[in-house]
């Protein structure tokens, strides 16, 4: 993801300045890692040099002076472009738990993979609970659900590949020490 | 290739089930056995010729009574067929899934009505073959005469006072003569043989008669690849049996008093024989079409009211799929019917002939073994009824069982969804048919006794309601039922098992 | 009617359980407690024997070896008519379809339960309303099961379930015929009002999505909870799982 396309999107609908948007950012994307006000900062500098945004008024409320920004005729292009572009699924799937499970079997035994496995389903589903109890609560916006929803998915297909991995260790025991 | 399924492969197909389908086809064959003898024995009855015999039954012995002997036995037909009709939906949801599955393989609609009409047909043949084995084995085994007392009956033409016997004075003066006399007897007429055509007809019926029901029962069926969508109508008719059943029921009823008040010669026989027998029709027709709306009726009134659980499933079923037992209850209904019919017949017959003759008694008891008969094979088909309702909802029960439904409610439930609708529908036929006989002989009867003179005098007695043999039609059939379907409740417990449950 | 008190927090337990369908065994010694007001997930693979070990502490199956207790009481040594009226007053079952009395109405299915307890017919129709309106489906109370949804004719099922109040909730893969989405909302509504009630409920899945509705899991494989000692004969090298 491109916290560039991000930003000129949360910027389409009107200009911003950059705390505006570090807040913007985490309340569109309530599961997202926050972004770092100086990422941001870096990030409109670039956008401002390549054209796709503009700076405009600087404001003053009882603060430091905060430039408003907007989207470019060209910015606007791209985000339409970024937009419509399939996200291609990756070719190399950097799985860390199956990195670990290799090596587990490389220098200890069946016992210990498995024995990470476990562990490692269980903390899975204590992230998978939390987030169900996010989803279930009476009171939670949409937004909250959706993104709650997405990180369910998420570790569900880690656990469906922890249980099937569970069960074919002693297998793959054997053939990578045979 | 033809293109088409072969016959043979059609047949394969059809026997390709489980127990079930045995269970189904075995009783198909069972009924078409019994059909077939009923209808071989009736042809064999109309046959006796006055020179054959003597039987040791009194009835056979008399021509005129013949005709009624042979209405007897086919009117038996009428449950023993709807028994068989009732058994072809044993096992039918396994059975729809295996068309469905033939659909789905490829088979056209033609090719699935072949498989059904197929089976109905070959199971019924073979028992149709088996009925007709059985009753020529029947005439070997029982061929042999045995010593017995019959009475003998000679027409008299004008007076013969020499003869020692009761007479009996008819219009015209030609009389009969009964006569005991002891000597070899036949037990059953084993002598006489219907002509060859009517026995090949007689066989062929029922096969034939079952192809075209399943083929016809399909109608409303269409057999997609991925099921069965039976085009059920949700409301069963209503008004039209209600007015041909009460038309037939006024008209029977007031039979006698009419054609007296418009002096309307009866001595014709056969127009008011047409007219009554299309009358006795058109009630029947009424009853057997109304069961369906009576059942959904009452389980209709039943069910917002109950405050039984045992009562509420069962009245919640009656209303739901009042064509489930149709074709069963409507048989049994028709038995009661023609039964009450018969003891207002029997009431008025014994107060019309002399007590001390004793062949009119046992006639008359034969009669009423006859209806036993009938309602037993009518019950049967309320049994199968109960028991294919069990196994179909298998899921549903278990559920309930796990909930701590006790199994005792779920027996009265099956019980209940039997009888309730069982009360008030054979105490209408029983009012119907005995108001129909009584409409029809009258409710008096003019004794006329002669004296030693020859002077005849005449005393007006009345028939009297046969209260305690409706009492005991009701009552019987009602127990009788009761006892029967009380069978199904053994498939209780394996529909109740847990692993009914199971995630499918 | 039994009740519990605070000094027996556990609600349920079962102690090495065994039970087996003729020759192939489903159950080999099981353990497990739940106490008051857990909502406990039982999963594992299909076949490894949760949907049988839910029937056996339900008191629906009898185990054939082994002893279950509810409230401090073993129940699977009482007869068939005692666990049912156990089952009828004390627990709610919930499968995963065609639990429903399909000529019924919703209302009548959920008041069911009630009139098998006595309750009068007005009283219970009345409370079977308040129920399906908890559900969302107070709309559906005169319909028939086959003229709903699968989503709908469940959540009838959960208000026939909880509508007698029961301490323990059993439930078999409750949204294993519903879409995601149907499950969701069915699961959501369940969990919600047997934690505002105190009820125990018992969670068989085999989804980790599901059982992430729970708050804690055992998993069954092959007839033994993983992580338990396992009886001798079977495999060797699993080891007692870290919690």
């Amino acid at each position: 993801m491109s916290a560039g396309h991000v930003l000129l999107g949360l910027l389409a609908n009107g200009q911003r300045h950059g705390y505006d948007l570090k807040r913007q950012y985490q309340r569109r994307f309530p599961s997202a890692k926050p972004l770092a006000a100086a990422q941001i900062y870096a990030t409109l500098e670039r956008l401002l040099r390549d054209g796709l945004v503009a700076a405009g008024a600087t404001e003053r409320a009882g603060g430091p002076d905060r430039t408003l920004f907007a989207v470019t005729r060209r910015g606007r292009a791209e985000l339409d472009r970024w937009l419509s572009e399939v996200e291609l699924p990756s070719e190399y799937v950097a799985n860390l738990l199956a990195v670990k499970v290799t090596l587990a079997l490389l220098i200890a035994d069946q016992a210990v993979a498995a024995d990470f496995l476990r562990c490692q389903r269980e903390a899975h589903l204590t992230r998978m609970r939390e987030q169900t109890r996010v989803k279930a609560d009476p009171h939670a916006d949409l937004l909250r659900v959706v993104a709650a929803d997405y990180a369910i998915n998420h570790l569900d297909a880690d656990l469906r590949w922890i249980d099937s991995t569970l069960q074919r260790v002693g297998q793959l025991a054997k053939e990578i020490r045979p | 290739m033809t293109g088409r399924l072969t016959w043979p492969t059609a047949l394969w197909l059809a026997a390709k089930g489980g127990r079930s389908d045995v269970v189904r086809i075995a009783l198909t064959v069972c009924g078409s056995a019994i059909g077939t003898l009923a209808l071989l024995v009736a042809a064999t009855v109309i046959s006796i010729r006055p020179d054959d015999g003597p039987y040791s039954i009194q009835v056979l012995e008399e021509q005129g009574l013949h005709v009624g002997v042979v209405i007897a036995l086919v009117l038996l037909c009428i449950p023993v067929l709807a028994f068989v009709g009732q058994c072809s939906r044993v096992g039918a949801p396994a059975r729809d899934r295996r068309l469905a599955a033939i659909r789905l393989a490829g088979g056209t609609p033609r090719d699935v009505a072949r498989v059904a009409c197929g089976e109905a047909a070959v199971a019924a043949g073979i028992g149709a073959v088996g009925g007709l084995a059985v009753y020529l084995v029947g005439r070997i085994v029982l061929g042999s005469p045995v010593l017995g007392t019959y009475t003998r009956i000679t027409p008299l033409t004008g007076v013969q006072p020499s003869t020692p016997s009761t007479e009996l004075p008819v219009e015209g003066g030609v009389g009969i003569s009964y006569e005991q006399v002891t000597g070899p007897v036949l037990r059953l007429p084993t002598d006489v043989l219907p002509p060859l055509w009517v026995v090949v007809v007689l066989v062929l019926l029922i096969p034939v008669a079952a192809a075209a029901f399943s083929r016809l029962a399909l109608r409303g069926v269409t057999i997609s690849p991925f099921g069965v969508i039976r085009h059920r109508r949700i409301r069963p008719p209503r008004l039209l049996p209600a007015i041909l059943f009460l038309v037939g029921v006024v008209a029977l009823a007031s039979f006698a008093t009419v054609t007296k008040a418009f002096d309307i010669d009866l001595s014709g026989v056969a127009a008011p024989a047409l007219a009554v027998l299309a009358l006795f029709l058109l009630t029947s027709v009424g009853l057997v079409l109304g069961t369906a709306a009576l059942a959904a009726g009452i389980g209709g009134l039943v069910a917002p009211r109950a405050r039984r659980p045992a009562v509420l499933i069962a009245a919640r079923r009656l209303a739901a799929d009042p064509f489930g037992a149709s074709r069963a209850f409507g048989a049994l209904m028709l038995t009661v019917l023609i039964g009450a019919g018969a003891q207002g017949v029997r009431a008025n017959i014994l107060v019309s002939t002399d007590p001390s003759n004793t062949f009119y008694r046992d006639t008359l008891d034969l009669v009423n073994l006859v209806i036993v008969v009938a309602v037993v094979v009518a019950a049967l088909g309320l049994l199968v009824v109960a028991a294919e309702g069990i196994v179909a909802r298998r899921r549903s029960l278990a559920a309930l069982t796990a909930a701590g439904t006790p199994v005792g409610v779920l027996r009265r439930a099956v019980l209940t969804e039997a009888l309730l609708p069982l009360l008030p529908t054979s105490l209408l036929a029983t009012t119907a048919g005995a108001l129909a006989a009584r409409g029809l002989l009258g409710t008096t009867f003019t004794e006329t006794t002669f004296d030693s003179a020859g002077q005849p005098t005449s005393r007006i007695l009345s028939v009297p309601v046969p209260w305690a043999e409706l009492g005991v039609l009701v009552a019987g059939t009602l127990v009788v039922t009761l006892l029967i379907t009380s069978v199904s409740l053994l498939f209780l417990r394996s529909s109740t098992d847990p692993s009914e449950l199971r995630a499918a | 009617m039994t009740s519990v008190t605070h000094e027996d927090p556990e609600v349920l337990t079962a102690r090495s359980i065994v039970k087996s369908y003729g020759n192939s065994p489903a159950l080999r010694g099981v353990s497990l407690s739940a106490a008051r007001g857990d909502v406990l997930a039982i999963t594992g693979p299909s076949g490894s024997g949760k949907s049988t070990l839910l029937l056996c502490l339900a008191g629906i199956l009898r185990p054939d070896a082994g002893e279950v207790s509810f409230a401090g009481r073993r129940i699977d040594t009482e007869s068939e008519s005692v666990r049912s009226a156990l089952r009828r007053r004390e627990f709610g079952v919930l499968f995963q379809f065609g639990q429903l009395v399909p000529e019924m109405t919703a209302a009548e299915n959920v008041g069911l339960p009630l009139l098998l307890s006595g309750v009068r017919r007005r009283e219970a129709m009345t409370a079977a309303r308040l129920w399906l309106d908890r559900f969302g489906v107070a709309d559906l109370a005169d319909q028939r099961p086959p003229e709903m949804s699968g989503g709908q004719a469940q959540r009838v099922a959960v208000a026939r379930a909880l509508v007698t109040e029961p301490e323990v909730l059993f439930a078999d893969e409750p949204t294993g015929a519903l879409d995601t989405f149907a499950g969701e909302q069915v699961l959501v509504q369940l969990t919600r009002v047997a934690r505002e009630a105190g009820t125990t409920v018992l969670l068989v899945t085999h989804d980790a999505q599901v059982a992430a509705y729970a708050d804690r899991e055992v998993v069954i494989r092959d007839g033994v909870v993983e992580g338990d000692v396992v009886p001798a004969s079977s495999s060797a090298g699993q080891h007692r799982m870290h919690t």
